[in-house]
């Protein structure tokens, strides 16, 4: 008597070559954990959406965002213009579209500043432990205790009103939480014993701080920088609300919010404040709710 | 044959907080080259601090050398400087832990961490390492086609085996194998056990056996010694020490253990437990636990004495025997 064969084995076998052929580390892991959030990835879609039109806006619009037509001011939603025109009869949806690109450009840049700064305090703190550890940390919790937008303003208005110094504005004063974030990884990383055997094997400091600890501590650091990004883009256009920010023309949501605000009793004005609040509403969302969704993809509690 | 390790009179405290813990007390120890010791002794015995102690990787903060001088290869390993020592770390010492579950790092592959050794101590390109790692990967007999894969697609014995192609990558002089098996079940101890004992024969190695596993010492060691609170209480060939037992911990050691030929009957444990580390006594710490236990014990802590040829014990029984032949 032959071995008895059903569809499910047949289907068994074909998903058991598949997952044989595909690499399973942590992070393939946790993205497969992640692609099972469907909230993560709309948040995913919608920053991949958000990249694509920040990279490319000449793609999606043919109008300049500095052209100014007088002949259709406050413009209402039509064929032409798709979300309307401002008060000097620019079209709004492309400067809600080149606003993307400044806005991303400099958070990126930002958040750079900041997980690189924040990063290597962090983890020499945790690796030198003791008395390195007590200088920078008291460091970072003086530089917390100044709240976080007041020390923005500060910083923005004393470097000046250039990208260079929003970008840096913006990178000191959110160095604390990666430092935090990156010292308790690192902590936890240091005390795994194939660190311990790595010194054994003649390791250098470097090595065992590059090749051992950060890439094991990567997962909480993806999820903050994530966290940050968001907060960067609010943070820019909450300093380009007061004027601090990204100087006109160049668009961006939280100046083109400020300009609106003053026609707001105009009923037919309206998409001036609305559009670019929801795009930053919409953005934000998305990089909160992938945050998220990463955090307990790596969370390895809840593997 | 000459020493390639030697250890003389080597001390080594813990300061604790509100104690000091005597971890390891004036121990000397001779490992010739090619030659495999079992270091034996309960928990807490010093073993590991004194493995710790030659690779130079005791806690800076805790520990305290107090006294004594550690040479491999005729060089002092004590005076070395931490650069210097990272040198020898791996290329002429090498160390095998005891639980290759968190042994090796989960986000490089077990190929990459073979290689990584290589790559530190060898000046030799990416390829020339991954080279070299695939073929301790067929040494310990793990097909190089899994080079690319993480140690979480490894059973433990297999992760024992990289971790062991790990330590031999650069052909250390020295290996130290912190409890190697104690981690594994039985079938796949007796195969780790036997691949060590091949390379170690092939390499021409010097080994210390870091065990609580008297089973392991029969198998792949020459030399034995037990060590009992900090201190080494017997010292001699393996036959010696298992076979005739001349210290009465040892004795009571081997008592503790079943038989496989002898008729079975109740194992006889070591009454008490191990003296307080932060707090031994001035005479032979195994006294309070001892059966043949005499008055002099307590009057002043024995020295080694050789009892026979390349055996030693440290006990005031041989006392007699060898001041009656005075």
């Amino acid at each position: 008597m032959s071995k008895i064969h059903t569809p499910a084995m047949d289907k068994a076998e074909q998903k058991r070559q598949k997952f044989q052929k595909r690499r399973s580390t942590p992070f393939t892991d946790g993205w497969r954990r992640l692609k099972k959030n469907k909230l993560a990835m709309v948040g995913l879609v919608i920053i991949i959406v958000y990249a694509v039109i920040a990279i490319f806006p000449s793609l999606f619009t043919s109008y300049s965002y500095v052209t100014q037509d007088y002949t259709s001011l406050f413009a209402p939603l039509s064929r032409d213009h798709l979300f309307g025109t401002d008060n000097l009869g620019r079209d709004i949806f492309t400067r809600v579209i080149y606003a993307a690109r400044a806005s991303l450009g400099i958070s990126l840049l930002s958040v750079a500043v900041s997980l690189f700064f924040g990063g290597v305090l962090g983890s020499i703190a945790a690796f030198y432990g003791g008395k390195a550890d007590d200088i920078i940390m008291r460091f970072i919790d003086i530089l917390q205790s100044i709240p976080g937008t007041l020390l923005a303003i500060t910083l923005a208005m004393a470097l000046g009103k250039t990208v260079v110094s929003l970008m840096l504005a913006l990178g000191i004063s959110t160095i604390p939480p990666y430092a935090k974030v990156v010292r308790a990884a690192v902590l936890t990383a240091k005390d795994r014993q194939f660190v311990e055997v790595s010194k054994c094997l003649g390791a250098n400091d470097r090595w065992l701080i590059t090749r051992h600890m950060i890439p094991n501590s990567l997962g909480p650091i993806i999820v903050q920088t994530t966290f940050g990004i968001a907060a960067a883009i609010l943070m820019i256009s909450s300093l380009s609300y007061i004027g601090l920010g990204i100087q006109p023309p160049t668009p961006e949501w939280g100046s083109m919010l400020s300009d609106g605000k003053q026609f707001l009793q105009m009923g037919t004005a309206w998409p001036m404040t609305v559009i670019p609040g929801l795009a930053i509403l919409i953005v934000s969302f998305a990089l909160n709710v992938l945050g998220d969704g990463l955090r307990d993809a790596f969370d390895p509690r809840l593997k | 044959m000459e020493n390639l390790l030697q250890i003389k009179n080597l001390t080594v405290h813990y300061n604790m907080e509100t104690s000091v813990v005597e971890a390891v007390n004036d121990i000397s120890l001779d490992i010739k080259r090619g030659e495999t010791l079992g270091l034996v002794g309960e928990t807490g015995a010093g073993k590991t601090t004194t493995a710790l102690a030659i690779m130079g990787l005791l806690q800076k903060a805790r520990a305290e050398i107090i006294s004594g001088e550690i040479f491999l290869n005729g060089e002092s390993l004590l005076d070395k400087s931490a650069k210097a020592m990272q040198k020898i770390r791996g290329d002429k010492v090498s160390m095998i832990f005891q639980d290759p579950m968190t042994a090796l790092n989960p986000v490089l592959t077990v190929g990459e961490q073979i290689a990584e050794v290589v790559r530190l101590h060898e000046k030799c390109s990416r390829a020339e390492a991954a080279a070299r790692a695939k073929e301790m990967l067929e040494t310990v007999g793990i097909p190089s086609y899994r080079y690319k894969e993480y140690p979480h697609q490894f059973s433990g014995g297999m992760k024992q085996r990289v971790v062991i192609a790990i330590a031999l990558a650069c052909s250390p002089d020295l290996l130290i194998a912190d409890e190697p098996t104690t981690a594994l079940d039985v079938t796949i101890q007796a195969q780790v056990l036997e691949l060590m004992k091949e390379q170690i024969q092939k390499r021409d190695m010097s080994v210390i056996m870091i065990t609580h596993d008297l089973g392991v010492v029969a198998e792949i060691c020459d030399k034995c010694a037990v060590m009992y609170a900090g201190e080494i209480v017997e010292y001699g060939t393996v036959e010696d020490v298992l076979d005739y037992p001349t210290h009465p911990y040892t004795r009571n050691l081997l008592n503790s253990l079943p038989s496989i030929d002898g008729e079975i009957k109740k194992l006889q444990p070591i009454e008490g437990a191990v003296s307080d580390p932060t707090n031994l006594p001035p005479y032979c710490s195994f006294q309070n636990r001892c059966k043949e236990c005499m008055e002099r014990c307590t009057e002043g802590n024995p020295k080694l004495v050789e009892v026979a040829p390349g055996h030693w014990s440290k006990c005031f029984q041989h006392y007699k025997e060898s001041e009656a032949e005075k």
